[in-house]
């Protein structure tokens, strides 16, 4: 099933939060979108449409987030991320701790809410999709699942650990990914004294990605920072 | 309790030493009397008067007849002396020769009161006696000059005084030693529940002292502050409470009305069916409302960090990774490409404090850099170079953030202390107080042209090597 035909419910007792979360998701291509303005409205709702994964507001009249959250897991384990104007480390830790599998505060940028929807629903449903699975960096075909960068009938291959770092840029594409990260995500925590190695990797993989790898247009470096995945309509 | 003890220790030795300078003070006076008594009085005098004096008066008598005379010579040395009177008696106890003899001296004596005069007094004259020339020469003193006590001692008494006199002192210090040691002790005894009771006060925590004995009233008055402490410190409690929860009420009531801001907002300023002049115009509220929603966060932290509600959620930190963190975050999200042009970081961190491990609550810290960067970028619009060293000193850890903007100005760096002062600097005192709970503290660095450059410091708390 497409990551976008997901079924999502939000529950928020502020009509214009549900609204504004309503269209946020359907401006970034969800479809199915179930709002609810109370508990029991939400569990109604919620046995009657089974959402692939809940919205969750705490500060609910009547039964209050928590309570709700656990009524949910007892019927079904969908993916629950919690959405709540409490911003105290107690109520996240109470949220993360009852097994929630997010917890944004608000108030919160849609493309934040949007990332973390999209992170869970790989996470749990593992997603297949083709346009998931595979990415292009420019006229250049990634092919995860294969190792190979494919490009006009040419296929190269990649090395497990260059697979590693791009698919760790290609989540956090467009944005800064440190140094620490990357080397953290290929190496673990002990990554120190990784930095000169990475270097080697990442020209490596320019070779592999970039038309002139000593001008590179897709993976740029951000000085003393770490790199960057250029985005596809950039 | 050691300072009791050392206060209970330094009253006996105090009062040792009084006992000791009393005892030499009054040996002193003892002894001062005697000898003003004896120089003033006649005593010394008396003691004075030398065998030889009386011997060259012996010398000068002679026979004249069957009585005997005083020669002149004799009778000057005699007129110059200290004597009041003098006769001579022969072998039968009869004055053949007399001067200036009271009538209540008699002319004639026994052996007997020869005998008993000759050793003490005769009729109340001191007297002094003197064999010459088959006389018995007596001389009389003045009754006032001197007196003398008898007292009958057994030699082995008399062998032995030394060696009681210093037993007897011993005895004395050892009798006052014991009294002293022991009214210390009782004291000590007495006054160890209220010196307790100070502590446990002072550490914050009641006292509840039994009202009797020797420190009764103290330790009635004690119990008495400690109940005013502890309802002071529960109300002062309460307040803190009330008033961080107001803030965090307050704080979360904002937070719907400003999700519809910032997520509306932010729709529309990407809303292709807008004119760009409308989506800048969203841009510019999505922009504003970030910068509400990080004040919010900071007054609800910097409250809670004030009335000590925030726990410290230690772990291993990486400081260098950190900073750079801190500046991809800068990038990633609070700048968009026309901003980050006007800004241009510069990381430097030496080989050795890039591997420093240390343990923090990482989120806090990472909340005072970025308050730290957000200073320079919020204060120098025009755009700056923005320079962060990650720096180290004995046990402290610091990051020093520097910008070739205006810098800090001196308004602010006089009123972090002073919270009454208007001046809108929540973002520095909140990284101040998030390095004071990392034990260290904000430090300006004034400019040699003006302004202020901004160093946090943190206790370098290594961690702990992994085996």
């Amino acid at each position: 099933m497409e990551l976008y035909e997901r079924k999502i419910m939000a529950v928020d007792d502020h009509r214009g939060i549900r609204q504004l979360i309503d269209g946020i998701l359907r401006e970034h291509g969800f479809t199915r979108v179930i709002l609810a303005g109370n508990g029991e409205e939400a569990m109604r709702l919620f046995l009657a449409e089974k959402p692939e994964l809940v919205i969750l507001d705490i500060m609910l009249p009547g039964e209050d987030g928590f309570t709700l959250f656990q009524k949910m897991r007892e019927k079904e384990n969908v993916p629950i991320l919690f959405l709540s104007a409490k911003d105290g480390d107690e109520d996240r830790l109470l949220g993360l701790g009852l097994g929630a599998d997010d917890y944004l505060t608000k108030p919160f940028l849609p493309e934040e809410l949007v990332l973390r929807i999209h992170a869970i629903l790989k996470r749990t449903y593992r997603v297949t999709e083709e346009r998931e699975k595979s990415f292009c960096i420019g006229n250049r075909e990634i092919l995860p699942e294969r190792a190979l960068v494919r490009y006009k009938e040419r296929e190269v291959p990649l090395t497990a650990k260059e697979l590693l770092l791009l698919a760790k840029l290609n989540e956090n594409r467009g944005r800064i990914v440190t140094f620490d990260a990357l080397c953290g995500a290929v190496w673990g925590d002990s990554y120190y004294g990784y930095e000169n190695t990475l270097m080697v990797h990442i020209r490596h993989l320019r070779e592999k990605i970039e038309e002139d790898p000593s001008h590179p247009r897709w993976l740029l470096t951000a000085r003393g920072l770490g790199y960057r995945l250029v985005k596809e309509d950039a | 309790m050691k300072s009791l003890f050392r206060i209970i220790r330094r009253y006996s030795l105090m009062a040792g030493l009084i006992i000791v300078i009393i005892l030499v003070c009054n040996g002193c006076i003892l002894l001062g009397i005697g000898y003003y008594t004896a120089e003033q009085e006649g005593g010394d005098k008396y003691a004075k008067i030398s065998v030889g004096l009386m011997e060259r008066i012996g010398a000068e008598f002679q026979t004249e007849g069957e009585g005997y005379q005083l020669s002149e010579t004799g009778g000057k040395l005699l007129e110059e002396s200290e004597f009041v009177w003098a006769m001579a008696l022969d072998g039968e106890g009869t004055a053949v020769w007399k001067w200036r003899l009271p009538k209540e001296i008699k002319e004639r004596y026994s052996i007997q009161e020869v005998a008993s005069f000759s050793r003490w007094y005769l009729e109340d004259y001191p007297v002094k006696i003197l064999s010459s020339g088959g006389l018995l020469l007596v001389f009389g003193c003045d009754p006032g000059m001197i007196g003398r006590h008898s007292l009958l001692v057994s030699p082995v008494l008399l062998k032995n005084a030394p060696a009681y006199a210093r037993m007897f002192l011993f005895l004395n210090l050892l009798i006052i030693g014991i009294f002293i040691l022991w009214f210390g002790y009782r004291f000590y005894g007495a006054m160890r529940p209220v010196a307790e009771g100070i502590e446990q006060l002072a550490a914050g925590k009641p006292v509840r002292l039994e009202e009797k004995g020797l420190a009764g009233g103290l330790a009635e008055k004690l119990n008495e502050t400690s109940g005013r402490l502890m309802a002071q410190n529960e109300a002062l409690a309460r307040r803190d409470f009330a008033r961080t929860e107001w803030i965090a009420g307050v704080s979360h009531d904002i937070r719907t009305p400003l999700s519809l801001i910032m997520g509306h907002s932010d729709r529309l300023s990407r809303d292709g069916t807008l004119t760009r002049e409308h989506r800048m115009l969203a841009e510019n509220i999505r922009r504003q409302s970030l910068i509400i929603r990080q004040l919010i966060t900071d007054l609800n932290l910097t409250s809670r960090l004030v009335y000590q509600a925030q726990p410290l959620k230690q772990s291993k930190c990486l400081p260098a990774s950190l900073i750079r963190n801190c500046v991809s975050d800068f990038y990633n999200e609070g700048l968009d490409t026309e901003e980050a042009a006007k800004y241009e970081f510069e990381i430097i961190i030496s080989e050795e404090l890039e591997q420093t491990c240390i343990e923090a609550d990482e989120g806090l810290l990472l909340r005072a850099v970025r308050n730290l960067l957000g200073n320079s970028i919020r204060h120098n619009p025009a755009g700056c170079r923005v320079k962060i060293s990650l720096i180290s000193q004995v046990g402290k850890i610091g990051f020093f953030v520097q910008d070739t903007g205006a810098g800090i100005p001196e308004t602010v760096v006089i009123n972090m202390e002073n919270p009454e002062s208007g001046v809108h600097i929540m973002g520095l005192r909140l990284a101040d107080q998030i390095a004071k709970v990392h034990g260290g503290r904000l430090e300006f660095v004034e400019r040699p042209k003006g302004g202020y450059d901004v160093r946090m410091w943190i206790a370098e708390n290594t961690c702990p090597t992994e085996a």
